[in-house]
């Protein structure tokens, strides 16, 4: 038996899918062709310092990593570029927030699971990199799934010894 | 109430409760991965909020891929560049700042609207240098598929000094003094 509110709640239900799907379709259409990419060299700065509690790697994509039994893509190649990176060490940016700036998944977030000096593995609860190709670009920020920093506001310097002097 | 009404008056409160979930599951979903703003001046609100929020992909997703920035005298060509080189750095100075809606005028037509705001912007870098002043700001909005998205902002500023020291900071690709 379906009762007059089961109905209302399933074209609720129905109405909200559709609109999701609407949405997202919008959301990332296809390039229609490569962005320039001559802007990547060139650095601006507001007056206003940079938050110290925040750090950023931007980089581009070189290549994706082989897909997994399932056939998913978790991990790609990386170079960096941009005036906001630094050499990787080895899970520097594990914990961290990947956001792609560039290409057909313009927009979409993922979580750092780790990292090699070149390579970046995303977590599988964020989805497959599957649609990033060669020469997207990203920030990967050390912002928590709170959206907090990762990192403390560095101490201030400590105050100098006092002199022995006369 | 007779049993058999009695079952039936559980199972549609059972649906209910089932179609509801189902519903804050769909747009717990959506929102996370598409925005836009049925109306306009929400789309710039939203905007800044993201900024204030650190949010970067929910700032990306008001913006129209087609979106042209100016900002002190500097173009951003693309949606591409703007993320790249120059929504960092509006992060961060929305983080240290606060922007109080001053004035506001929306108009426009169709799909296409505008939205006109002063801010009074305040607050203290990180150095204790205070921060002071008016910024003004155009957004031009599209509408597709429904949802309004920032196609164009502009913002430019009454502190000639601060107006200054951006774009000689941007012209020559270096920090500026403080």
């Amino acid at each position: 038996m379906t009762t007059p509110a089961a109905l209302i709640a399933s074209w609720l239900v129905l109405g909200c899918a559709a609109l999701g799907a609407q949405a997202g379709a919008h959301f990332s259409p296809a390039l229609p062709g490569q962005p320039d990419r001559a802007f990547l060299h060139r650095v601006g700065h507001e007056p206003m310092a940079p938050d110290p509690t925040l750090r950023r790697y931007t980089g581009k994509v070189t290549a994706l990593a082989p897909a997994d039994a399932q056939g998913k893509v978790y991990g790609f190649t990386c170079a960096p570029v941009g005036p906001r990176n630094f050499p990787l060490k080895t899970d520097d940016l594990r914990g961290w927030r990947m956001t792609v700036l560039s290409g057909k998944r313009f927009g979409t977030v993922f979580r750092i699971a780790g990292n090699s000096g070149t390579e970046i593995r995303v977590n599988a609860e964020t989805g497959p990199v599957q649609g990033l190709a060669a020469n997207d670009v990203f920030v990967i920020e050390s912002i928590d799934a709170n959206g907090a920093s990762m990192f403390a506001t560095p101490p201030a310097a400590p105050p100098p010894a006092s002199g022995t002097g006369a | 109430m007779p049993e058999g009404a009695a079952r039936a008056q559980r199972t549609a409160i059972a649906r209910l409760g089932r179609a509801l979930a189902a519903i804050a599951c769909a747009l717990a979903c959506t929102s996370a991965f598409a925005q836009g703003a049925r109306i306009p001046a929400d789309a710039v609100d939203a905007f800044h909020r993201a900024l204030k929020d650190k949010d970067t992909a929910a700032a990306l997703s008001l913006l129209d891929r087609e979106l042209v920035v100016f900002e002190f005298g500097v173009v951003d060509p693309t949606a591409e560049a703007y993320a790249f080189q120059h929504l960092p750095l509006d992060i961060d100075a929305a983080a240290i700042s606060t922007w109080t809606i001053q004035t506001r005028r929306v108009g426009g037509e169709g799909d296409i609207r505008w939205v006109l705001t002063t801010y009074r912007v305040t607050g203290k870098q990180p150095d204790g240098t205070p921060v002071d002043l008016t910024t003004l700001e155009t957004m031009i909005l599209r509408r597709n598929s429904g949802l309004f998205r920032i196609v164009h902002m502009h913002w430019s500023t009454n502190d000639a000094k601060f107006q200054a020291q951006s774009q000689k900071a941007r012209a020559t690709g270096a920090a500026p003094a403080k």
